[in-house]
């Protein structure tokens, strides 16, 4: 039965081969989303640059605080903590938190997500990142290794000319950064000897913050509910336990259905905790911040953190 | 879920840099600091995995998903075991995973290929070769496989599209050994149920 399935299927798909030019067009893709992701290296010990300590604390009033420090492997039942029924079911609470968040096309989503560093016991990388929710491409990362930031990456249309992708990274470490611009609708350049390609490649819009939430929340299947507290706030709780290597629980406002927390306990590591919160689109000014006066500007060739 | 940002040293498939000895595990563990690490997992199990993604949802949409794929292992990769040696499974798994966001759009394509089959072969006669039979099942087929559960059809489609090794299909399911080939196999006969009822 499995041969007759696949021969029917590779028959049918013969011809979805990957040629060089497409896999170099996803790799530039990935490499442009996973780039920025936090660094797992030793961070000297660097003050924060003023610019950034403005920032995070702004972001630490904003955000709660985490239920388990993120520390080590922990069971499920210490994610989940004792948690009273809810009305309603797990699939109607999942529902209306997909509903919500498909009504966020203003809103400015600030994601701090903290995870225990493998092989550094007791440091917790912590990322905390800027998204808007009305616009794809503007967004702001900023990282922090140890309780010392690292990097500061931020992205916006210029203004004036769409099409046009403005990017800052900042290095607090060496109080550098470096400007750039890119075409959005570049050609893509292809491996040596390889034929160009046949057109030109407009980037696709990336999806919004709440966008990919909504995607996540989707994608999961949550069969407990209940209530709990966050800081003495009510929250609903939705735990997902059907992959067994990966227990997740989502703790959703009552009043908005809206996420602000999502733990997730995979094997072999601690508590990731992401905390969500929700700002008006009226704070879109916290999507960009310039670098701290007496930053120095370096080319990408002189720019301290490498890919 | 974190926010998208870019880069603009725009590279794109230069030279590899990452020793081709290093197995998958050592070069995830090395992708934090060593983008060429990572770029080296990327280039080892692209087009299977790009071709698992179109054979299940179609060439349009699976350039999409396959990065989606690789961003995930990524972001993931410090829980993938640096002591295992091929991550393909475990790769298939994380698309596996995002692909159930599209299930619905999945069946509905499944139904149009049976439909498409049918009208390219309404007179069709199944010679005795395997092969012609095969062809003559292929509406059929798409329609069983349309009318399964998701989950049936995953493990049906991670063993024929994924060429995947009897012991591997567990590490793309997250599921233990036993259990896998409890699926695998309910899945299949579940599937040559369907299949005797269209095609009777």
């Amino acid at each position: 039965m499995t041969d007759t399935v696949q021969r029917l299927l590779a028959a049918r798909f013969a011809d979805a081969t990957l040629d060089d030019a497409r896999a170099a067009s996803i790799w530039r893709d990935v490499r442009r989303r996973t780039v920025l992701r936090p660094r797992r290296r030793a961070a000297p010990g660097l003050a924060v640059a003023g610019g950034l300590a403005a920032v995070t604390v702004v972001v630490a009033a904003a955000s709660v605080q985490p239920l388990d420090g993120g520390g080590g492997p922990a069971p499920l039942a210490s994610i989940l903590r004792p948690i009273a029924p809810a009305s309603a079911s797990a699939a109607e609470v999942r529902r209306r938190a997909l509903v919500a968040l498909a009504q966020q096309s203003d809103s400015i989503l600030v994601t701090r997500e903290r995870q225990p560093i493998v092989g550094r016991p007791g440091v917790i990388s912590e990322s905390t990142s800027w998204a808007s929710n009305s616009d794809g491409w503007a967004s702001r990362l900023l990282i922090v290794d140890g309780g010392v930031a690292v990097l500061q990456t931020e992205q916006r249309q210029l203004t004036g000319r769409p099409g046009f992708l403005e990017s800052i990274e900042y290095d607090p470490r060496s109080n550098t950064y470096v400007r750039s611009v890119s075409d959005l609708a570049h050609r893509p350049r292809t491996k040596p000897g390889m034929p160009p390609p046949a057109r030109s490649a407009k980037q696709k819009v990336p999806p919004t913050a709440a966008e990919s939430l909504r995607n996540a929340v989707a994608s999961c299947h949550p069969r407990v509910v209940g209530h709990a507290a966050i800081d003495g706030k009510d929250v609903l709780v939705l735990a997902d336990t059907s992959e067994p290597t990966m227990h997740r629980v989502l703790y959703v406002d009552p009043a908005t259905y809206l996420p602000i927390r999502l733990v997730e306990r995979p094997d072999g590591i601690g508590l990731v905790t992401i905390d969500y919160t929700w700002l008006p689109g009226s704070e879109a000014g916290q999507l960009w911040a310039d670098p701290p006066v007496g930053a120095r500007e370096v080319s990408q060739h002189d720019f301290p953190v490498k890919d | 879920v974190t926010a998208a940002t870019t880069t603009t040293s725009s590279t794109v498939l230069g030279p590899l840099d990452a020793p081709p000895q290093l197995h998958d595990g050592r070069l995830l563990a090395a992708a934090g600091s060593d983008q060429a690490a990572f770029r080296a997992v990327y280039e080892r199990h692209v087009a299977a995995i790009h071709r698992y993604i179109a054979g299940r949802i179609g060439r349009d949409a699976a350039d999409d998903l396959t990065a989606e794929v690789f961003v995930t292992a990524y972001q993931r990769r410090n829980r993938y075991s640096r002591e295992r040696t091929d991550a393909r499974p475990w790769l298939y798994g994380i698309a596996t995973n995002l692909m159930r966001r599209q299930r619905r759009a999945e069946a509905r394509r499944l139904r149009a290929l049976a439909a498409a089959a049918a009208q390219s072969r309404p007179d069709h006669v199944p010679g005795p070769d395997a092969a012609s039979q095969a062809d003559g099942l292929e509406p059929a087929l798409h329609a069983a496989l349309a009318s399964l559960g998701v989950r049936d059809r995953e493990v049906l489609l991670l063993a024929a599209l994924g060429d995947l090794r009897p012991g591997e299909l567990h590490l793309a399911l997250g599921v233990s050994p036993g259990a896998a080939r409890v699926r695998l196999n309910r899945a299949r006969s579940r599937l040559r149920s369907r299949l005797d009822k269209e095609t009777t």
